[in-house]
């Protein structure tokens, strides 16, 4: 009983953190685009946080580089369970046009646990707003 | 008084993308600046040295996602004048085109960030609601909104029709008196000008010693524009105004850059009514003859330098870039000393950084 | 420029050009202090705009683009046993962050360097990844 409150409640609002994890900041600016007047993402109560504590959802974008991966996996920690993580952009996916370069591992998967996947490059605000969506479908 | 040491980043809310700083404070005043950069270093410089000439646009483009289309731009011009490709007129006059778009689209990026840092929510939501429009433009033109994909060496991969560029000039005029309005704001609004004159004040000396370009550079009065003092491309047969202010600080830097817009949208005018007809784009060979060559364009904020080598091979020997957001970085330590912690964000943000730019 | 080729003595040779239409000078490791520091006290809008660094025909090659009214390339070569040189960062901060990431990128030394710490790459990373000997990335 408890449970299900608790993810009704987890639905109804959740808040987002964002961090570039070594990309070229299209789907930064894709992803902050979500929150002026034309997208306004936070009509359904999603708000971007400004601290790891506070989300609930980890928005990731870029391939993992290997200075900011002990930083990643600390942000991944702080965030309070149950967390989530969207990845947005082609090269977090897999490391897509960089990932014979020699200072990127690789996608995002290959430091943090993720639940979502959106390719694309960069992403349009529709589809990272339909993604988070999905996303808090499947709660 | 004791010392205290905030660190601040990689991750935190005034930094769209990652740096690091370690501000030593004493009291409320700045002491000390530690700088990382480096956490969106990728290696692009090696990576392209194992692509062909043309697989390194697209990999190039996303140097940054800010001014993706300048840096194809001055990446192909560099080619183009190693392999001394002629290129068409037409294209020339569109890629300029979307390099103004591009800079409208940066600068009013720029206002709503600065805003939203200084607490003012409805300058963000204003500036980036405008920006919109020229997104639309964008996306008309090159179908995309960020990454355009618009540059190959040779010309370029889009070509309007007259009715689509009677459409854009359409969103440009109604952006236009949205940008007067921000002005206003910008040039009037005393919750604005409290927050923002007389913070990091630079001098021309300063500007000098550090090498620093583009707006922050215009704002402390350095008379110095790449598109009017270096010509290059087809900005000779165009007529600007380049924006120059004395007072050098965060408010200044915000003026130079919303006058920048509307001389861009006039540019943009301006260049649809001349755009000539015929092809948009050359066939370029593969191999490039053996060869250097410095490449340098104006960018949103400053000026972009790229050195091509060529071996006479399929591959680039040496791409280097030089962007101008890492001399602003340089120069954060000592503009930073002394001032209250709580005018820092204004001042970092103010400097107007690409981070992607500078890591590489 | 002529004057600095006169105030150094400096063959005709050694002077060319890069395109498109910058003048450079070729000169010895030695004399780049005083040619730079030369180069910024008689141009008072000269500054430096970049140091590119090459590794060609088993030299390094590093170019010194000064922007002002005239702008100008120093071109000094390296050899590759023994790669250094006298840092210009005392007089112009500008030459620190380009001197650190030649010094981590390709392993040239720079004496007198005021912050000697890898600027873009990981804390202990001192591979020189920019180096043609430095291995690529398995694909």
């Amino acid at each position: 009983m408890i449970q299900r409150l608790f993810r009704l409640a987890h639905k109804k609002s959740p808040w987002i953190l964002t961090y570039n994890a070594g990309g070229c900041n299209g789907c930064d600016i894709e992803l902050l685009g979500l929150f002026n007047p034309r997208y306004d993402i936070e009509r359904f109560g999603i708000l971007q946080q400004a601290s790891p504590r506070h989300a609930d959802i980890l928005i990731c974008t870029g391939p993992v580089t290997i200075k900011t991966r002990p930083y990643l996996e600390r942000i991944y920690e702080q965030i309070p369970s149950p967390k989530h993580v969207l990845v947005v952009g082609s090269c977090g996916c897999t490391g897509g046009i960089f990932k014979n370069a020699y200072n990127v591992l690789g996608g995002i998967d290959q430091v943090i646990p993720v639940d979502l996947y959106l390719p694309g490059c960069p992403c349009r605000p529709e589809a990272i707003f339909n993604a988070v969506q999905t996303l808090i479908d499947r709660l | 008084m004791s010392r205290l040491v905030i660190p601040i980043g990689p991750q935190h809310p005034i930094l769209k993308e990652p740096i690091s700083l370690k501000v030593e404070v004493e009291g409320e005043n700045i002491t000390h600046v530690d700088l990382q950069i480096g956490f969106v270093h990728r290696g692009i410089e090696k990576l392209v040295e194992s692509l062909n000439w043309v697989q390194a646009v697209p990999l190039i483009e996303r140097i940054c996602g800010i001014c993706s289309h300048v840096h194809t731009t001055t990446y192909c011009q560099g080619v183009e004048q190693l392999a001394g490709i002629e290129v068409p007129k037409r294209a020339l006059y569109l890629r300029t085109l979307m390099c103004e778009l591009e800079r409208i689209h940066s600068h009013l990026l720029w206002l709503g960030i600065v805003g939203r840092n200084i607490g003012q929510e409805a300058m963000f939501m204003y500036a980036w609601r405008d920006r919109e429009l020229v997104m639309d433009v964008m996306e008309a033109f090159s179908g995309g909104r960020v990454s355009h994909q618009a540059n190959t060496i040779g010309g370029v991969r889009f070509d309007p029709s007259p009715a689509e560029t009677a459409a854009a000039q359409k969103l440009l005029a109604e952006l236009e008196s949205k940008v007067v309005a921000l002005r206003n704001i910008v040039e009037h609004s005393e919750s604005f000008i409290s927050r923002t004159a007389g913070m990091g004040v630079m001098n021309r000396d300063d500007i000098r010693r550090y090498g620093l370009l583009g707006p922050v550079a215009r704002a402390s009065g350095v008379d110095f524009d790449l598109r009017r003092d270096r010509p290059y491309s087809v900005y000779p047969e165009l007529d600007f105004k380049v924006i120059v202010r004395r007072e050098g600080d965060v408010w200044a830097r915000a003026m130079v850059r919303v006058e920048e817009t509307m001389q861009s949208i006039a540019i943009c005018h301006h260049i649809i009514n001349k755009l000539p007809g015929g092809a948009v784009s050359v066939k370029a060979p593969r191999r490039v003859p053996v060869g250097e060559v410095i490449s340098r364009t104006e960018a949103p904020r400053g000026e972009v330098v790229y050195y091509i080598r060529s071996e006479g091979g399929e591959h680039p020997a040496r791409v280097k870039v030089r962007t101008p957001t890492l001399p602003t970085l340089a120069s954060f330590p000592e503009l930073l000393q002394g001032v209250s912690i709580a005018d820092m964000t204004v001042i970092i943000s103010g400097a107007d950084l690409c981070i992607a730019c500078a890591d590489r | 420029m002529h004057t600095l080729i006169t105030h150094l003595g400096i063959p005709p040779e050694a002077v060319g050009t890069i395109p498109p239409g910058i003048s450079s000078i070729q000169l010895p490791a030695e004399a780049l202090p005083d040619a730079a520091q030369y180069l910024l006290n008689i141009d008072q809008s000269a500054y430096l705009s970049a140091i590119i660094v090459q590794e060609w025909e088993m030299n390094f090659e590093l170019i010194y683009l000064f922007t002002g009214n005239e702008d100008l390339c120093l071109r000094i070569n390296l050899s590759m046993e023994t790669p250094l040189i006298q840092s210009i960062c005392r007089l112009t901060p500008a030459a620190s962050f380009y001197e650190r990431e030649a010094q981590e990128m390709f392993g040239i030394h720079f004496i007198g360097l005021d912050n000697p710490a890898n600027l873009l790459l990981p804390e202990n990373e001192h591979n020189h990844p920019m180096r043609q000997s430095h291995p690529e990335k398995e694909a």
